[in-house]
């Protein structure tokens, strides 16, 4: 065992190797300076311990006091890796540290990277005042465990750069767990936050990449951000959803949120678009911005079981400023406006000051309004708005510059619509305001779409769902099929080919869906079958010996219904060729072109 | 030096003998499975797809089937059976087949049936060593099993059914509207089993909807 009773160091080009089962035990101001290597690396069953002279649970009563003193954080100082300097730990226990004494040379953490290069292994890190302190350089922690920290953090970097990557680790009660202060690359995956005040806290300077990690009985399950953005930025999902107190999206700057990106915030939170936000969800992988009380998304994000429930004005809003862009794509926006004062705050889940708005395929929902436009251009299509007090308000005098383009969404009130006292007198939807275009409007939200289809529109075509390859859906006959009803086919693919965005064509050679007609034992008039495990084509199949005796219209009816299927639609409701039973209908209904362009794009 | 051969002559007969057993034992065990495998293919191979991941398929009905005067107007033949086996698969063209059941007509609502019958579940189809399940308005379960859909040996159904192209055969295939299950027991009488059918709200509604269009057999007047 060895005692350090004063400021060692390790000179550049000086290796200090610490033996497995090593114990170095600290007494008060004692610290250990690595400005050349230093390597602890031990094995499992036979650890080396970086301690405090007070700790008798290892290498005995080295103080010789009996039980008068017990360790505690802040008993010596810390290990040091200074610029230039390298220090490996592996199975390693480093506890007790973290004694400050001044700024321009100390740390109140266990282990301080003021430069140099840390490896963490398989070790413990406790007890500390702090754990570890990143300030530069490049630190890594991996399979290790950060605990009982009664400063900030598990790890925390105020200030300085360099990068910190972390995987397969466990951060346990510490105020936060992770709190990464300044600018630096951060990587975060597969990694456990427990019992700490905050899992992470993290600015916007910050470039964190972070998968696969879980936070549980933290008094918030998520990742703090606040700041203003000042270069480009992707956030991605995680188990851990975003914790927007005061966030800037600044000037010049665009953050793009990947599917599946949960951001949450509280009745002092609000998110203000200087720059560009494109909120890219899909379908089944939504983009959220709702109440840290909302535990339907992300988690139980403020710990508290059911204690709390969320609800309109939960938070404040998403406000677009003038010269912003807020790009919503499958995106849902609920329980904001909270409302704080005039000449700030919208009483919306939007509000748009003079930005511009493009959201398309997204729900808007319980705020008091959904989208308060005081002044700047908005479009809203293909989207929900509901269980708002009122679903879209422009609130001044429309304008040159200000226009509010909403039609085909959906308001509630099915058939009806949204409710407005002059155009609309009789809509049971929400009410909207003046100067809003609203109609045509939709009389469903259904989102009808083969269900492996919904995730891969509009760009990505899925062969296991639609019969589209490359934006062409290709038909060519069956070599064993009869070729009969063509003319009811051409004006079928002329239907759809009128909406554009996919291009559908006769290919005999290389069909993306095949075409077979015969007089089959079968109780319907025509099926669609996807093509299956990637391999195209697809079939479509017609039973003449039904069709024969059916009209013109009937059989373009059938044609168009299953060209729809390999375009990616399923069944819809009646008044649309998708409906699930065949009728005379041959042109489009609202929800097919609806769910057309959902899918395709406009 | 001979005693070893002898042994080794033992180990090795012994060994002759255990592989002609396995393999005997193999050939028994897969006459049994393909003797009990009701799910003989006619057009692939005998597959057990009871565990196989089903496919979807997306069917135009020819009428709206949630109407149920047009479920009997629409149906060749309404009638109680039950089912008593499963036969090889029928093909219904372009590579696809269905199964088969033979059924025991107990009871018929609509139309002139012997007391025997085929049944095709058309809802249910094989193709290349797939299995599709056919959705009409209604989308099946992501995790249905193709033996949550296929018909029960044993148990008894109302059946609204299209013609075939075969004598004696009928068909289902449109799901769930034109099969009702009236009992699993196979031991019930079938006075039994025609009281049941009078309790079941859907044969009620069948009954009522071919009463308004005279549509009904006398013998359920």
């Amino acid at each position: 065992m060895y005692v350090v009773s004063g400021a060692v160091g390790i000179d550049p080009g000086v290796t200090l190797t610490v033996a497995s089962g090593t114990i170095v035990k600290f007494a008060q101001g004692a610290s250990l300076n690595v400005n050349g290597t230093l390597n602890a690396n031990a094995s499992s069953s036979n650890p080396i311990y970086f301690t405090s002279i007070k700790d008798d649970t290892v290498g005995g009563d080295t103080n010789n006091d009996g039980t008068a003193t017990m360790p505690s954080a802040a008993n010596w100082e810390h290990i040091r890796i200074a610029s230039g300097g390298t220090a490996n730990f592996n199975n390693t226990i480093v506890r007790y540290g973290g004694r400050y004494v001044h700024w321009t040379t100390s740390s109140d953490a266990d282990l301080y990277n003021a430069g140099g290069l840390l490896t963490i292994a398989s070790s413990t890190i406790e007890y500390g005042v702090n754990g570890v302190h990143h300030k530069n350089g490049t630190t890594t922690i991996t399979t290790s465990i950060l605990k009982d920290f009664s400063g900030t953090g598990g790890l925390y970097k105020v200030d300085g750069a360099g990068s910190v990557s972390i995987s397969s680790s466990t951060f346990k009660n510490a105020y936060y767990g992770v709190i990464f202060n300044s600018g630096g690359q951060l990587s975060v995956t597969n990694s456990l936050f427990t019992d700490n005040n905050v899992a992470m806290n993290i600015v916007t300077d910050a470039e964190l990449t972070h998968s696969g990690n879980v936070a549980s009985n933290n008094d918030k399950n998520g990742i703090e951000i606040s700041g203003v953005t000042s270069s480009n930025q992707t956030w991605t999902a995680d188990g851990l959803p975003y914790i927007a107190t005061i966030l800037t999206i600044g000037n010049g700057s665009v953050l793009t949120l990947d599917p599946g990106v949960v951001m949450k915030l509280n009745s002092s939170s609000h998110l203000t678009i200087e720059g560009t936000l494109n909120a890219n969800g899909l379908l089944t992988n939504p983009v959220y911005f709702t109440s840290i009380k909302d535990d339907k998304v992300g988690g139980d994000t403020n710990n508290d079981s059911n204690a709390t429930s969320p609800g309109s004005s939960d938070w404040e809003n998403i406000t677009v400023a003038s010269g912003g862009t807020l790009n919503l794509k499958h995106s849902v926006v609920r329980y904001g406006s909270r409302y704080v004062h005039w000449s700030t705050s919208g009483d919306a889940n939007i509000y748009n000051r003079g930005g511009i708005l493009n959201i398309g395929t997204s729900t808007i929902a319980y705020g008091t309004h959904g989208i308060n436009q005081e002044n700047g251009t908005t479009t809203v299509w293909n989207s929900h708005l509901e269980h708002n007090t009122s679903g879209a308000a422009a609130t001044n005098q429309v304008t040159a510059t200000s226009s509010f383009m909403a039609t085909n969404n959906y308001w509630g009130g099915g058939d009806t619509g949204p409710h407005h006292y002059a155009f609309n007198p009789n809509g049971a939807g929400e009410d909207v305001s003046d100067y809003i275009d609203f109609s045509p409007w939709m009389s469903h939200y259904l989102l009808r779409f083969e269900q492996d289809c919904i995730d891969l529109q509009p760009d990505t075509p899925n062969e296991d769902c639609n019969a589209v390859e490359d934006r062409e859906l290709r038909w060519g006959w069956h070599a064993s099929s009869t070729q009969v009803y063509t003319s009811e086919l051409n004006n079928a693919t002329t239907t759809w080919g009128d909406e554009g965005l996919v291009a559908i064509v006769e290919d005999q050679s290389t069909p993306t869906v095949e075409l077979v007609t015969d007089d089959f034992d079968v109780p319907w008039r025509g099926a669609y079958y996807p093509p299956t495990e990637g391999e195209l084509p697809g079939l479509i199949r017609l039973d003449t010996g039904k069709l024969d005796n059916d009209t013109f219209a009937g059989r373009q009816n059938t044609w168009t219904h299953e060209l729809g299927h390999a375009l990616g639609l399923t069944h819809s409701v009646t008044g649309n060729v998708l409906y699930s039973a065949q009728t005379q209908q041959t042109v489009l209904g609202l929800q097919d072109k609806s769910d057309y362009h959902y899918l395709w794009g406009f | 030096m001979r005693d070893m051969i002898k042994i080794t002559q033992k180990k090795y007969t012994f060994v002759v003998i255990l592989v002609v057993a396995f393999a005997s034992l193999s050939l028994v065990a897969w006459y049994s499975f393909n003797a009990t495998s009701f799910l003989t293919d006619k057009i692939g191979l005998s597959t057990d797809i009871s565990n196989e991941p089903l496919l979807f398929s997306h069917a135009q009905w020819p009428y709206d089937p949630t109407d149920t005067k047009a479920v009997v107007t629409n149906s060749q033949a309404i009638f109680i059976g039950q089912i008593i086996t499963r036969e090889e698969n029928y093909s219904t063209g372009a590579g696809f087949s269905s199964p088969l059941f033979v059924v025991r007509v107990i009871s018929v609502l609509k139309g002139d049936l012997s007391s025997g019958v085929k049944l095709l579940q058309s809802d249910i189809e094989y193709r290349n060593a797939r299995t599709y399940v056919m959705e009409g308005d209604i989308a099946w379960p992501k995790n249905v099993r193709a033996e949550d859909i296929l018909l029960h040996e044993g148990s008894t159904y109302l059946f609204a059914t299209y013609e075939t192209k075969a004598t004696d055969t009928y068909g289902i295939g449109i799901a769930p509207y034109d099969r009702e299950l009236i009992t699993t027991d196979a031991s019930l009488a079938d006075s039994s089993i025609i009281e049941l059918a009078k309790q079941n709200p859907r044969v009620q509604e069948i009954i009522n909807a071919s009463v308004k269009i005279g549509a009904l057999n006398t013998s359920w007047k």
